[in-house]
């Protein structure tokens, strides 16, 4: 079949996102269910097709979404409202916006070379430490359908 | 540009320390921020303003409140009825009133809005139930502040955005603030107005004095 020549063809949109915390596992398609659920929440079922809204890149506490050219903000803000993917509790920190992924990959910091740290205990309940920026702890508790979550720095886990 | 956030519940109450979530602040473009917490203080370049959120029906509860809060605290009233506004507002001491979406849309209305402008008090716009709720619930709220904007364009009082947060996961950066005001017809300008005008409503201007 002969693909469609390029003036033809939707012009696009990337938007790289960062995800908070950075789970461990996290699904593309639940990331694509939960920016759905928001766009369609937000603007409705036509504003929300012609936005042509995918994830294109999910991994290493990042997203890249896609969209059509002048959505950009609309996806944006969409993004502002996602609270929860897959039931588990989620912020997406829009970093930047390109027209090509290549530039924002470029845009992602590659997480520092951190030492596997031990699982914590803290009243009763046993965390997994993600550090993944200097001073910055994540905690997010061990299970398979957990949900609490805490969010310190180094000087609050001395402290205790 | 200084730009203030206002946050509720640091740990234990909430899940993110106070150290963390004023980290934050300063990653999403805020240099102040303002909880409920004891003292003031500085984490990296973030200041942290301590808060005295007085919660009550009563008018004459806010007046004996009033009187135990610090010099250096920003003192916040959750609204009630268009009468405690009323009876609140010209209140020496009250900084900001919060939660006036939540009352029934004549709660505040043109009176209290003209009286917050006189006494230089600012309405706050809490972002989190725009996070947070969904469908019916958040048009509602659209409505609200769309209807407060208006109110602000006509009388002036000040306007202070904070997205209440509980978590760090709450917290929303400038530019995402900007987006989520412009959902109810906010422009970017009102928004960095809003965003930067707490200094404005606790130190306000007083008329010149000639001293001899």
């Amino acid at each position: 079949m002969k693909p469609r020549p390029p003036t033809m063809r939707i012009k696009k949109r990337y938007v790289l996102s960062a995800i908070v915390p950075n789970y461990p596992s996290i699904d593309s398609k639940a990331l694509y269910l939960a920016i759905a659920e928001a766009v369609t929440g937000l603007y409705g079922d036509g504003a929300g097709a012609a936005l042509h809204h995918a994830v294109v890149f999910s991994g290493d506490g990042y997203l890249i979404a896609r969209c059509s050219r002048g959505t950009e903000q609309q996806l944006a803000t969409a993004l502002a409202v996602v609270t929860a993917v897959d039931n588990r509790r989620v912020a997406f920190r829009t970093l930047a916006t390109s027209g090509t992924i290549h530039a924002l990959r470029g845009r992602m910091r590659q997480p520092a070379e951190q030492p596997e740290r031990e699982d914590l205990e803290m009243d009763d309940v046993i965390y997994e430490v993600h550090a993944r920026e200097p001073q910055k702890v994540d905690l997010i508790e061990k299970g398979c359908n957990s949900q609490k979550l805490l969010f310190l720095v180094e000087q609050d886990l001395e402290e205790r | 540009m200084h730009c203030t956030d206002i946050c509720t519940c640091p740990y234990p109450a909430g899940d993110s320390s106070l150290t963390r979530m004023a980290m934050e602040a300063g990653a999403l473009g805020f240099d102040t921020i303002v909880l409920p917490v004891e003292r003031p203080a500085v984490i990296g370049n973030v200041s942290v303003l301590p808060a005295w959120v007085i919660e009550t029906r009563h008018v004459r509860e806010v007046i004996r409140d009033l009187g135990r809060a610090q010099q250096d605290q920003v003192v916040i009233v959750v609204a009630g009825d268009a009468s405690f506004i009323r009876g609140v507002v010209p209140l020496r001491g009250v900084h900001l009133l919060a939660g006036i979406e939540k009352q029934r849309k004549n709660a505040f209305d043109h009176v209290s809005a003209r009286l917050a402008a006189e006494k230089n008090v600012g309405v706050t716009i809490d972002l989190h139930p725009l996070l947070h709720l969904q469908g019916l619930q958040r048009q509602r709220m659209l409505q609200r502040y769309a209807d407060l904007l208006t109110l602000h364009r006509r009388y002036g009082f000040p306007f202070v955005i904070g997205s209440f947060a509980r978590s760090i996961l709450d917290q929303r950066s400038v530019r995402e603030m900007t987006l989520l005001c412009a959902l109810f017809g906010m422009e970017k300008e009102e928004v960095l107005a809003g965003l930067s005008s707490l200094p404005g409503v606790l130190h306000s201007l007083q008329p010149v004095r000639v001293v001899e």
